[in-house]
């Protein structure tokens, strides 16, 4: 079939399929992973900057990720690729009533998954993709949104969340102030575990935070 | 409650290991930072310095990092000011001497390798910055934004102005600045710069603020740099005009002037800034334009008259667009263009007026040795002569707008300030001459007669355009109109109108410029003509069917024309009396008879001093057909009866024909004494007609044509000084009486209204038609006050207050019955309209001698029975029902 010579075919994958890879190596065991290179290039200036310098990755094409986990970068990696990234889990589900008695299924630990997804708001954050951070954010705040904490189990998980929030966000990020304002609401809960209170003594801002909302929220937060 | 709750325990290992050691990581980033100046950065791993900062900030550490990098960056700096940059320092201005005493060459080398240094330690610190910037990207998006401080690349340009162009001990930002000034100067001496290692150091200069906010305002190159150049250039072109006023010739200084423009706008884009191209621009226009341009277009032999009398198109071009730079009005151009264009104007004037003065007194000297008949027919020569120049006057004038049209198309853009300018000054010096609108009108005439002849559609539209620029310009409108009229008027009397289209088109142009109003008599002038050529031929049909030996008699051709369309006077037949033949006379009445039984109330006055003849005459066995005057006619038909050899003294003539001295001195010139039509002799033979003379048929007269015309009235051509006087008393007149009817209706309208408001509103009112002296305004304002149109407002000064009539209240149309008993005796019922109370008042009047009551009176506006006993009833119905009309139509404005 001929075609019209004044019609112009493009894909989008051509930009990057065609001008080489990178090779990434992931914490602290350098797990190898490879990525092409304008693709990464093309998500943020961070990582172009990664990418394209004078330094040795430059050089090299080698970068090393020492901080960065391999479930995470493949995640990133699925997201780069596609624009949508999802976590395979197989937590069995558990029907919850609601208020109204409807029924609706939840991930029986819900926190692994909410965890993920944090590391890849974290990841966004660090080399400035706002469009992953988004997207992280979002299917953060769809996940956490049904979650109930019942037990013990529940409130080592949110501990957990918690702490990594306030370990590897600005203080001016909005998911710790959520998280916080999640600890007040089920403070009653919390304060009863020894790793919540221990936590608290060496996170001021989280200190603050929780002391701002003390008589727990009569609501169930919400993410902005 | 759980006892163990309260303690607080030491942290958990997972989160101490969270913990960052600002030391630890700042070394090893501030290690990295130095092998980048090092230019060293090959082997160090971008990642490693990024993950780094990134910690140290996440970590709350972000202020001490910000705070190290910037001392980092400002030590650096301060070493290479001294190791790299003070070295190179143009020794002078180390000691001080700005004077740069050395050569050229070598001030030039100096200061380059200075420029080229500081450029390189520019680039470097960029460069620099541009790599840290990257590896500190976190730093700035997250704790310079949280903080709301500029980011480490702005603080540290921040550093370079101060660590090394403003560095305490050497002052290289000041030998930067000088460096610059002088190689720019050399440049403008005509060397050849560096000027890419200029315009790099004015990047610098433009990269960097006095502040941290980085303000458009407070670039250094502005607050620093550009304020000496501009002082430099300053003094620069002040020398520079003054040296080329001295030396050059206008011309040349013009284009010393936009090269100078030309340079100074490649320098702000090729090697200083854009920035400084308007604020440079206008140093230039203020030090060689506006402060000697005036003494450029005054210079003697090559200034601004010099090029617009040798049309140097291009020159005054510059001059239009160096003046447009420094005045958008371009004021002293026009004033300096304005004032030559007048003087050539005069000029022409001058020319003009001189043969005619001469003339004029040649005619007067004349006159004292000879009759009065001979100074009527050397006045007619000299108003000949007179005509011709006033032709070559308008073809002056028009050749003098050419020229200026011509010039403000090629050199002034077209320019609509320019071309008011001209406007008016075209209007000053045609208005100051005050035969132009005769004259414009007589150029008018003399093609629509001749010059038309032969040309083309779009040829004569070219033509009557000229006429309509020149109509244009003339302010007594209503003298134009005047004298347009007489001539107009001669060409369809004598059909001498080389095409009625072209009349017309003309006509439609001065509709176009200044509305039916003027053009109104015009066309009703054309209107008449039509009609008469109808009336006549169904006179002549009614003649054949009554007369049977209607071929024998007078074939009589009559043009009716509106008394107030024609320029023809009024007054009755004791104006130009004439006894016409009995033939003649027959025929006369006979058209009466029958023009009046079909307009009853109209009044035919006969003007034979204004038509033709055509009488067959027989001499010497030949038969020719002479083409004559009526009053040509008249004298010529004395002599038909008398026996061959018979003569008549001037004085038998004039009691034979009754015709006035003057026409009888005219005709009798053109029958006895123009050589190729002398028909009648004359005894003493002499050029001029004296009232001794006596006439005879020239039995001897032969021509080899069979039609002979004897001209004498003549052609349109300048007035004589009488005709002028005449013309001038008209106009005097006419004016008058528009100035009272603006005033009246200014009153009607205003009611109340100060003495200047009044005066200039009828200065506005009448600016399209003429130019109303203030005297006459004071004059008709007196005069209505009178009549007690207005009056003074009690207790104001200076103010007029009209006094309002009942008819004010009155709709517009007014129903006037008129039934005549009979004819003798008739009733006049003005029929009140509805809306107006019986007991409303109007004033009329009409004029004498009137049936009514006086004139000026107050009438009840009820219903008014009039008796009336003049003898012509159709007469006095169109007096009474104008003169009502016209009491209206003043009261209602």
């Amino acid at each position: 079939m001929s075609k019209n010579p004044a019609t112009i075919l493009s894909s989008k994958y051509k930009i990057f399929m065609f001008d080489g890879i990178v090779t990434l190596y992931l914490g602290p065991d350098r797990k190898k992973m490879e990525i092409h290179k304008k693709l990464l290039a093309s998500v943020s200036l961070e990582l172009d900057k990664h990418v394209n310098n004078c330094m040795k990755e430059g050089i090299e094409g080698i970068i090393y990720f020492p901080d960065e986990g391999e479930f995470a970068l493949s995640l990133f990696a699925e997201w780069a690729y596609t624009g949508e990234y999802t976590i395979m889990d197989n937590t069995p589900l558990v029907r919850i009533p609601d208020q109204y008695g409807n029924y609706s299924e939840v991930k029986a630990d819900p926190w692994p998954s909410l965890r993920t997804h944090l590391e890849l708001y974290t990841f966004s954050d660090k080399f400035n993709i706002p469009t992953l951070k988004l997207l992280a954010k979002s299917k953060f705040s769809t996940e956490i949104s049904p979650v109930d904490l019942k037990g013990k189990a529940d409130a080592d998980g949110l501990t957990s969340l918690v702490e990594y929030a306030y370990n590897n966000l600005p203080d001016s990020d909005p998911i710790q102030k959520f998280l916080a304002q999640f600890a007040a609401w089920k403070l009653e809960l919390l304060q009863e575990r020894d790793e919540f209170v221990q936590f608290i003594s060496t996170q001021p801002e989280f200190m603050k935070e929780l002391l701002v909302n003390l008589k727990g929220l009569a609501n169930r937060p919400a993410l902005a | 409650m759980n006892r163990s709750r309260g303690k607080i325990r030491p942290p958990r290992r997972g989160l101490a290991t969270d913990h960052v050691d600002f030391d630890e990581y700042w070394e090893v980033l501030a290690q990295s930072l130095r092998e980048i100046y090092a230019k060293n950065a090959s082997h160090l791993s971008f990642e490693e310095v990024y993950r780094n900062a990134y910690k140290l900030v996440l970590k709350k550490h972000g202020d001490r990092l910000y705070g190290n990098v910037k001392k980092l960056v400002g030590e650096h700096l301060q070493m290479v000011a001294v190791r790299d940059v003070k070295p190179l320092l143009p020794s002078s201005i180390v000691t001080g001497d700005v004077s740069f005493g050395t050569a050229t060459t070598e001030r030039r080398t100096v200061g380059t390798k200075f420029l080229e240094r500081l450029k390189f330690v520019w680039e470097d610190h960029q460069l620099c910055m541009g790599m840290m910037k990257e590896v500190l990207m976190y730093m700035d998006r997250v704790f310079c934004a949280d903080r709301k401080i500029p980011s480490i690349y702005v603080a540290c340009m921040g550093l370079f102005r101060d660590h090394v162009l403003r560095h305490p001990e050497y002052n290289i930002g000041n030998a930067l600045n000088s460096v610059i000034l002088d190689q720019i100067k050399m440049e403008r001496d005509g060397d050849i710069i560096n000027r890419a290692t200029i315009r790099a150091c004015v990047y610098m200069l433009e990269g960097l603020y006095e502040t941290e906010e980085e303000l458009e305002d407070q670039k250094v190159y502005l607050t620093s740099f550009e304020k000496n150049f501009l002082l430099a250039s300053e003094v620069f072109y002040q020398r520079e005009g003054e040296r080329l006023l001295r030396d050059c010739d206008a011309t040349t200084y013009l284009r010393k002037v936009d090269k100078r423009l030309k340079e100074e706008y490649s320098r702000c884009h090729d090697t200083l800034s854009m920035l400084t191209e308007a604020k440079i621009m206008k140093v230039v226009d203020q030090q060689l334009i506006d402060a000697n341009i005036n003494d450029v277009m005054e210079m003697e032999g090559s200034g601004l008259q010099f090029m617009l009398d040798n049309d140097r198109y291009e020159d005054l071009k510059l001059v239009y667009e160096l003046i447009s730079r420094v005045d958008s009005e371009k004021r002293s151009l026009k004033k300096k263009m304005c004032a030559r264009l007048v003087a050539m104007g005069k000029e022409v004037n001058r020319t003009v007026s001189t043969p005619q003065i001469i003339a004029v007194s040649g005619a007067d000297g004349a006159g004292e040795s000879s009759k009065a008949s001979a100074t009527v027919v050397s006045e007619e020569k000299v108003a000949n002569n007179i005509t011709l120049v006033a032709i070559r006057w308008v073809d002056e004038v028009l050749a003098l707008k050419d020229k200026y049209e011509n010039i403000w198309e090629q050199s002034f853009d077209k320019d609509k300030g320019i071309q008011a300018a001209m406007t008016r000054a075209f209007t000053d010096f045609i208005n100051d001459f005050d035969r132009s609108p005769e004259f414009i009108s007589l150029f008018i005439d003399e093609n629509l007669r001749k010059g038309l002849k032969g040309k083309t559609e779009t040829e004569v539209d070219v033509v009557l355009d000229k006429a309509l620029t020149l109509f244009r310009y003339i302010s007594d409108k209503d003298v134009f109109e005047r004298y347009y009229k007489k001539h107009l008027s001669r060409r369809l009397l004598m059909n001498r109108s080389v095409s009625h289209d072209a009349e017309k088109q003309m006509i439609g142009k001065f509709k176009m410029e200044v509305g039916f109003a003027f053009t109104g008599k015009f066309e009703g002038m054309f209107k008449d003509m039509n009609i008469s050529e109808e009336m006549t031929s169904e006179f002549k049909r009614l003649l054949q069917e009554s007369d049977n030996n209607y071929k024998k008699g007078v074939d009589l051709s009559v043009q009716i024309l509106t008394s107030t369309f024609w320029p023809v006077g009024g007054g009755g037949s004791s104006d130009h009396p004439c006894i016409y033949p009995p033939e003649i006379r027959a025929i006369r009445d006979s058209f009466t008879k029958y023009y009046l039984d079909r307009h009853s109330g109209r009044k035919l006055d006969w003007r034979p001093d204004m038509g033709t003849a055509d009488v067959r005459a027989t001499f010497k066995g030949k038969k020719h057909e002479l083409n004559v005057t009526t009053y040509g006619m008249v004298i010529l038909m004395a002599f038909s009866d008398l026996a061959p050899g018979r003569i008549l003294s001037f004085e038998e003539i004039q009691t034979i024909t009754s015709i006035p001295e003057q026409d009888l001195v005219r005709n009798l010139q053109a029958l006895a004494v123009a050589p190729k039509t002398r028909v009648l002799i004359k005894k003493p033979m002499s050029r001029d007609v004296r009232l001794t003379d006596v006439f005879a048929v020239n039995e001897e007269f032969s021509s080899k044509f069979m039609r002979i015309r004897i001209g004498v009235v003549a052609t349109n051509r300048a007035e004589t000084e009488q005709e002028r006087r005449d013309t001038d008393e008209k106009t005097e007149r006419y004016r008058g009486a528009t100035i009272e009817a603006a005033l009246v209706r200014i009153m009607k309208q205003r009611k109340l209204i100060s003495h200047t408001e009044l005066v200039n509103e009828v200065l506005a009112q009448m600016g399209s038609r003429f130019n109303p002296d203030i005297t006459m305004v004071k004059k008709r304002i007196e005069s209505l006050m009178e009549r007690e149109y207005m009056e003074r407002a009690e207790g104001e000064r200076q103010v007029y207050r009209y006094i309002v009539s009942s008819l004010m209240a009155l709709p517009f149309h007014l129903s006037i019955i008129l039934v005549p008993k009979h004819n003798t005796e008739t009733t006049a019922t003005i029929i009140r309209p509805s809306s107006v109370p019986p007991t409303h008042k109007f004033r009329y009047w009409l004029p004498r001698p009137s049936p009514f009551p006086s004139p000026n009176t107050m009438v009840s506006f009820h219903t008014l029975h009039v008796q009336t006993y003049i003898p012509s009833f159709s007469s006095f119905l169109i007096q009474f029902i104008s003169g009502i009309y016209m009491a209206f139509i003043t009261k209602m404005g």
